[in-house]
């Protein structure tokens, strides 16, 4: 980024359309404090769109360019996180090989860091994206992101964030080990594109929320649903649909209770007449406690991003410390690098467990 | 001497020394009273004025006056109450100038658009305040503030001051010097205005002044015309940041070529009140930015080397430090009082 900024004097055009693209991290308030750094207060009537216009006016030297750029960037909206697991015991050398290869391939246009503890191989790649439509000072945006092959006795499981791009690196490596061992990989997912059935799909999901151990069910505060055409007759699939939106807060109504009360989901009338209707979970976001210490409230979240057919499965998990009252704020936050692993993995392992007892069925 | 005397002869010093370099200039009775005109809602029969400048600006058909507000504290004085107390005593001043037929008659010039905005002056007269004096500035809350749309007011605090008193004496040393740096007489220099391509450069010839936008910037820029060589001209960059690093000489070498002011006849010279590190990364920046330039450069002659004519331009701008001065404005407070 700075290389080409720092070659290319930024004109009041282009600072005008960075302050004005981002009305949310850009906002009156943060303008007035870009003023203020200068001792410039504008007069408090001033609209931010009047703003924007007398800051682009002023001169910026480089660093100060960079800051408003900085401060234009989003931190990267936390990803979701999936996983493929890889069949067979692949060596670590192997896995740190391809890698090597990988770095080499994309040198200049990614920057690629390993490392490894313990039985892990943990992959950085480090990676610009460019709108080239966008004016020089908005159209770059960086990300890093984080791969992790866990070698088990047996398997490898590959942790990688729910983006295209984690998809494409992770294909790429298992395609380089292929061709190290002359031999194709066998790979686990979560997909339950195969299971036709309603009660089936939101089942995965029951299980998953009451199955964690070591964690007591608090609360499910969201589900997304979604429903398989009736009689084959082909209906919009439309979750902005009012009727739909309806039925989304019925089921979560019926699947609070059950969690409230203790009921089987199976037993509601309701929940009959939803499934009948062709209506299936395809995310949830619920609360569990950890039974214990630290006794954290944590609030997991899993989903499939491909909702008719049920693919793509990504999950997350953020926490809320206890008080030292014994009383939780709500205020859940994302997990400092590897503690978010042990979670991770709990929600790996259920829904593996519940795939593959759903699947055998079929 | 009493308070006013001494608000009087700061603001003499600012006006006939300070300011008069950044070719401001002076209009009205210095440290004047005049009537509020929202007695009630500001709390206050008048406003002070202790002293009034005048530039025009470049990027409008417009003249800005500055009404001033001049403080001399003592390290300890310098507090976030106070100058919040003062911002927005300021901000009511600014509120009433632009209503006040009395300040008008005694400040505005007939027939003129123009624009107050008030500059609040916080000078330490102790010399002992190294704090961040901006942090001073979070707590004033703009809601309490008064002036109006189009309007601002300015705080300039001892080490915005410190730089601009630190330009002010480069300049006159070097109008004085006998050496080949001399600069000529004010009527042949002028603070650079940039062409705008969001805005033309409205009064390009009429205005001259370094204003309020360009003093609290980083880079301070005076363009000069040898009057001994009416085809010689010079720039002076006179650069504020203490820690600038390679990119950021690397950025101002481009918008001075820009802008038009890298050219054969023109000399370029760059002044820090720093040195420490700078010289290093002005080297490096220069020497990147003309690696940048020769990416594909190659001249037909065999006589030539493979370097741009305008790389030779870039690598005859000098960058040189200052010397550091501390001017006394005020030996005793000023301005602890609040109407």
């Amino acid at each position: 980024m700075n290389d080409s900024i720092s070659q290319n004097f930024a004109t009041d055009r282009e600072v005008r359309d960075l302050l004005m693209c981002s009305k949310q991290k850009l906002s009156k308030p943060v303008l007035a404090e870009i003023a203020l750094a200068r001792g410039i207060i504008y007069s408090p009537k001033t609209t931010r769109e009047e703003l924007v216009e007398l800051i682009s006016m002023l001169p910026f030297d480089h660093s100060e360019i960079i800051d408003l750029i900085q401060r234009r960037e989003h931190p990267r909206r936390a990803d979701k996180t999936t996983s493929i697991v890889l069949q067979g015991d692949i060596a670590i050398e192997d896995i740190r090989a391809v890698i090597t290869d990988y770095t080499g391939e994309v040198y200049g246009q990614e920057k690629v860091t390993t490392q490894r503890i313990s039985n892990t191989v943990e992959v950085h790649v480090k990676f610009d994206e460019i709108d080239y439509a966008k004016n020089r000072l908005i159209r770059r945006q960086s990300h890093d992101i984080k791969i992790e092959f866990i070698k088990q006795e047996d398997h490898t499981i590959v942790r990688l964030p729910a983006i295209e791009k984690g998809q494409l690196v992770v294909e790429n490596l298992i395609g380089k080990i292929e061709s190290r061992r002359k031999g194709t990989i066998s790979t686990l997912t979560i997909d339950l594109s195969q299971v036709r059935v309603a009660d089936k799909r939101t089942l995965f999901f029951t299980n998953l929320i009451s199955d964690l151990p070591e964690f007591r069910l608090r609360n499910v505060t969201s589900i997304r649903i979604a429903k398989f055409p009736i009689e084959n007759i082909e209906e919009d699939f439309d979750l902005e649909d009012p009727e739909f939106e309806s039925e989304t807060g019925s089921l979560l109504a019926i699947v609070q209770n059950v969690v409230f009360s203790g009921e089987n989901l199976t037993t509601s009338p309701e929940y009959q007449e939803l499934l009948h209707r062709g209506f299936y979970i395809t995310g949830i976001r619920w609360q569990s406690q950890q039974e214990t210490a630290p006794f954290h409230l944590l609030q997991f979240e899993a989903q499939f991003e491909d909702t008719e057919n049920c693919k793509d499965f990504k999950y997350d998990v953020r926490y809320c410390p206890r008080s030292s009252r014994n009383t939780y704020s709500m205020k859940f936050k994302r997990f400092q690098n590897e503690d978010a692993g042990y979670f991770l993995e709990l929600i790996e392992n259920i829904a593996q467990e519940n795939f593959l007892t759903l699947t055998k069925t079929i | 001497m009493g308070e006013n005397a001494n608000i009087s002869r700061m603001a003499e010093i600012l006006s006939k020394e300070v300011f008069a370099e950044f070719l401001w200039q002076q209009i009205g009775p210095m440290n004047k009273s005049w009537q509020c005109e929202q007695k009630e809602a500001h709390d206050t029969k008048e406003h002070p004025s202790d002293v009034v400048f005048f530039y025009d600006e470049p990027y409008s058909h417009s003249r800005t006056y500055i009404n001033c507000d001049l403080k001399s504290y003592s390290k300890s004085s310098i507090t976030s109450d106070a100058i919040t107390k003062a911002a927005v005593s300021l901000s009511k001043q600014i509120a009433c100038a632009e209503q006040s037929a009395e300040w008008q008659s005694l400040y505005v010039h007939d027939d003129m658009d123009y624009n107050v905005i008030g500059l609040l002056f916080v000078y330490n007269h102790d010399g002992q305040y190294e704090g961040d004096f901006r942090k001073r500035l979070d707590s004033i809350d703009i809601k309490d503030l008064h002036h109006p749309a189009g309007s601002k007011i300015i705080i300039l605090g001892p080490e915005d001051i410190h730089w601009l008193d630190n330009i002010r004496y480069e300049i006159t040393y070097m109008r004085g010097s006998q050496n080949s740096d001399r600069l000529p007489d004010r009527e042949f220099y002028r603070y650079f205005y940039p062409q705008l391509p969001g805005r033309r450069n409205l009064q390009l010839d009429k205005a001259k002044a370094a204003t309020l936008d360009i003093l609290t910037s980083q880079y301070v820029i005076l363009h000069y015309k040898d009057p001994r060589h009416s085809d010689r001209e010079g720039v002076i960059v006179f650069y504020r940041r203490a820690d600038a690093t390679a990119q950021d000489f690397m950025y101002l070498i481009d918008y001075l070529r820009l802008h038009g002011l890298i050219k054969e006849n023109i000399t370029v010279k760059i002044k820090t009140l720093h040195s420490g590190n700078l010289p290093v990364e002005f080297q490096k920046g220069m020497q990147q930015y003309i690696e940048g330039l020769n990416d594909g450069y190659q001249d037909s002659s065999p006589q030539q080397t493979d370097i741009s004519p305008l790389a030779e331009l870039i690598k005859e701008i000098k960058l040189s430090p200052f010397s550091q001065v501390r001017t006394t404005f005020s030996d005793i407070p000023i301005g602890m009082d609040y109407e």
